[in-house]
């Protein structure tokens, strides 16, 4: 088999997976169940670690190299700016996502070979997360459109979400229109909310007798209280709101709590029905918290989907940390089949029951210098 | 009296500051030594007082990383008002304790910056401290603000082509003693060597930088390096292993790019050979961030225009031969980009 069809047999064995995993057939008991779960983990990572290490030479120079600690082959996510990650050459992407820069001016971008991993298992772990036992939902997102934003891999997943859970049209909508191009599914355009269709959705989902799944970025959900500030849309019972992203870029940081409780309020559902979402472009699976899964779950605990393992690490060593320490986020994601099986991050984390809590960013030495990651620093090609 | 070690003065200075700043005990002695500017010339005197302005009271927001720049930026502060007020460093607080009671009256230390319209406060730190202080003064504050920065060494291929292997030695040893004074954590400090030239030249370049950097080892051992640091290099040998080629010691590291990377390396002495088909371009791209560009004294007789190009692609950094970036002229803040 050549590298493509190898990469092809792994998406497959990954979907696989994770339909088993979702699904009702698995073992017995319980704790079966997560035996067998962590045994087809293991043995999946092992496939894709062995087929990156042969075709992706990021991945190859870090396994080679003399100074990395031998158990860690993760890859830092600054390493998406500075090369390409893939194991496929460029011609062969199907999409193209640009991080966002979150702490820099340069962004990366990671390049997919195929998107339908990605919109199987974004929409299999979203349906259960999101939409709990509800079948359908009328999706809307206060984001910019594809159009707009047409290498956010946030955004590609939304219109996942909108094809997957709802499906159909919205008045002035054509079913033949790609979701992409539905101008009253995305209510954010040129930094201006489209109001007025936010409330037609709400209207819409309530004639049809379903929830609304509102997608939001917090610094939509900012701008849409801070416009509409002595207003309520009430949505119907049991909708959900899914913000993501920090307040990063934003003059005046928010309060995640404050801004929870403040949505929860405009939308007059319950703040268990804000349920957070966790992702980044470097990853191709996203985590949520877990209200909607478990109902004893805590607010900003994040569950993660049996093709993701989050792993806390020593910022120092890089290595596992004891139990309920803090470390580094380092995500072992199965679905990124085709750039890096393992990502480190500089958020912070520390394992709790159901799942992982996120605690900001690692604090950077004060004599960093430079904040250079905030800096125009350049990328200069070399011939 | 400081720098003398024979002075108590310089003795209480010697037992402190290696706990105060991590510094190796030889590390505090050199910064003495080489570092603090005991005997300015008439010049350059005339020059800091000429680069200061007239207000009726400064200010001096004190960062922790160079203990011995307490003394150009409280003479700063003096050479523009007879009121200084001085805040140091949570993290280094020692260095300016002892100037002021080697120098009693002379300026005040205080735990709190006061500053009204009119007054003038000289701050150095990071980047996003300039950008709070900003938001916290009165209005009409003059805020001369000092943040981030670094230095870098520039090296052509020719310059080296037929150097004698004492002289490639003797450069690196010259690049290595700049990142080993205060183990690579000041602003003039150099993190990156912009390397013009092929592929084998830049790798026998960062050779000969990491040897010269374990040679130093011996004379000035690099001192303690706080967690955070110690995260930062991990994070950044993690990224330099998947684009590039890690050298580590526990004297220091470096780190072998072909391009020049961000992120920069941290400090601890872990320098970033970058090979570079064009330095100039290089450096007219970061130079909003350079504080110091050195290059290796050449008497060739293209090394003039070579030099003058340089001072063209990074006006407002200082420009000096290497081994020399931390002992700028004492004619004015060691940052000369515009504040």
């Amino acid at each position: 088999m050549d590298a493509r069809e190898q990469s092809q047999a792994l998406h497959e064995k990954v979907q696989a997976f994770a339909q088993w995993a979702l699904g009702p057939q698995r073992a017995a008991t319980h704790e079966q169940s997560v035996a067998q779960e962590h045994r087809r983990f293991d043995e999946l990572a092992n496939e894709i670690k062995e087929f990156q290490l042969r075709h992706c030479p990021a991945l190859a120079t870090l396994h080679k190299a003399q100074g990395a600690p031998r158990s860690s082959l993760a890859v830092p996510s600054d390493v998406f700016r500075l090369s390409r990650v893939a194991c496929h050459p460029p011609e062969q992407d199907s999409a193209r996502f640009h991080t966002s820069g979150t702490t820099a001016q340069h962004t990366g971008w990671h390049g997919l070979r195929t998107v339908e991993t990605y919109r199987a298992l974004s929409t299999g772990f979203g349906r259960k997360a999101l939409l709990g036992d509800q079948p359908r939902a009328t999706v809307i997102a206060l984001m910019n459109s594809p159009l707009e934003n047409p290498h956010s891999s946030l955004i590609k997943m939304c219109e996942f979400f909108m094809e997957a859970f709802d499906g159909r049209s919205l008045p002035g909508e054509d079913d033949a229109q790609p979701f992409a191009t539905r101008k009253s599914r995305w209510l954010l355009s040129g930094g201006a909310l489209n109001e007025a269709g936010l409330r037609v959705a709400v209207e819409v989902a309530r004639a049809r007798g379903e929830i609304v799944l509102l997608l939001a970025t917090s610094l939509s959900l900012a701008l849409l209280l801070e416009q509409l500030p002595n207003e309520r849309i009430a949505l119907p019972a049991g909708s959900v709101v899914m913000p993501t992203g920090g307040s990063k870029g934003r003059a005046v940081q928010l309060d995640p709590a404050a801004l929870r409780a403040s949505v929860a309020a405009f939308f007059e559902i319950e703040d268990s029905q804000i349920i957070s979402e966790y992702g980044m472009t470097e990853l191709s699976s996203q985590l949520y918290e877990a209200t909607l899964l478990h109902r004893s779950a805590s607010p900003g605990v994040y569950c993660a989907p049996p093709w993701l393992r989050a792993t806390p690490v020593d910022p120092i060593t890089l290595l596992p940390v004891a139990e309920g320490a803090l470390g580094l986020a380092q995500f072992t994601d199965l679905a990124n089949i085709d750039s890096a099986l393992c990502v480190l991050t500089q958020d912070l984390i520390r394992s709790e029951a159901g799942g992982v809590r996120l605690l900001g960013r690692q604090p950077r030495s004060p004599s960093r210098g430079c904040s250079l990651l905030a800096e125009p620093l350049l990328v200069v090609a070399s011939s | 009296m400081l720098a003398d070690p024979a002075h108590p003065l310089g003795q209480r200075a010697r037992t402190q500051l290696p706990r105060q700043t991590g510094l190796s005990a030889q590390g505090v002695e050199q910064a003495f030594t080489r570092c603090l500017e005991t005997q300015p010339s008439e010049a350059e005197i005339a020059r800091l007082l000429a680069a200061a302005h007239e207000t009726p009271r400064s200010f001096v927001l004190l960062s922790a990383n160079v203990f011995t720049a307490a003394h150009r930026a409280i003479a700063l502060g003096l050479a523009a008002s007879p009121q200084v007020f001085v805040r140091a460093s949570r993290r280094e607080p020692c260095f300016p304790g002892l100037l002021a009671e080697a120098a009693p009256g002379l300026f005040t230390l205080v735990d709190e910056i006061n500053a009204q319209a009119g007054d003038t406060v000289w701050a150095y730190g990071s980047d996003a401290t300039m950008v709070e202080l900003r938001r916290s003064f009165a209005p009409g504050t003059i805020l001369k603000a000092h943040g981030d920065g670094f230095g870098v060494v520039v090296v052509r291929q020719s310059d080296l082509a037929h150097a004698a292997q004492a002289e490639w030695g003797a450069f690196a040893d010259a690049v290595a003693l700049d990142a080993a004074l205060f183990d690579q954590r000041g602003c003039l400090s150099p993190r990156l060597v912009l390397a013009e030239g092929d592929a084998a030249f830049a790798q026998r370049l960062s050779q000969e930088v990491f040897n010269a950097l374990t040679r130093v080892q011996t004379t000035i051992p690099r001192g303690t390096l706080s967690n955070e640091e110690q995260a930062d290099i991990s994070w950044y040998r993690q990224c330099v292993c998947c684009v590039g080629n890690w050298k580590e010691h526990p004297a220091g590291a470096v780190a072998l790019v072909n391009d020049a990377m961000d992120p920069v390396p941290p400090p601890g002495r872990i320098l970033q050979v970058c090979a570079l088909s064009d330095v100039q371009q290089a450096l007219q791209q970061m130079a909003p961030l350079l504080t110091c560009v050195a290059h290796r004294k050449n008497s060739e007789s293209s090394a003039g225009s070579f030099i003058a190009n340089l001072h063209r692609c990074a006006p407002h950094a200082r420009h000096c031969v290497v081994g020399h970036m931390q002992q700028p002229p004492f004619d004015g803040p060691a940052d000369l980009r515009p504040t």
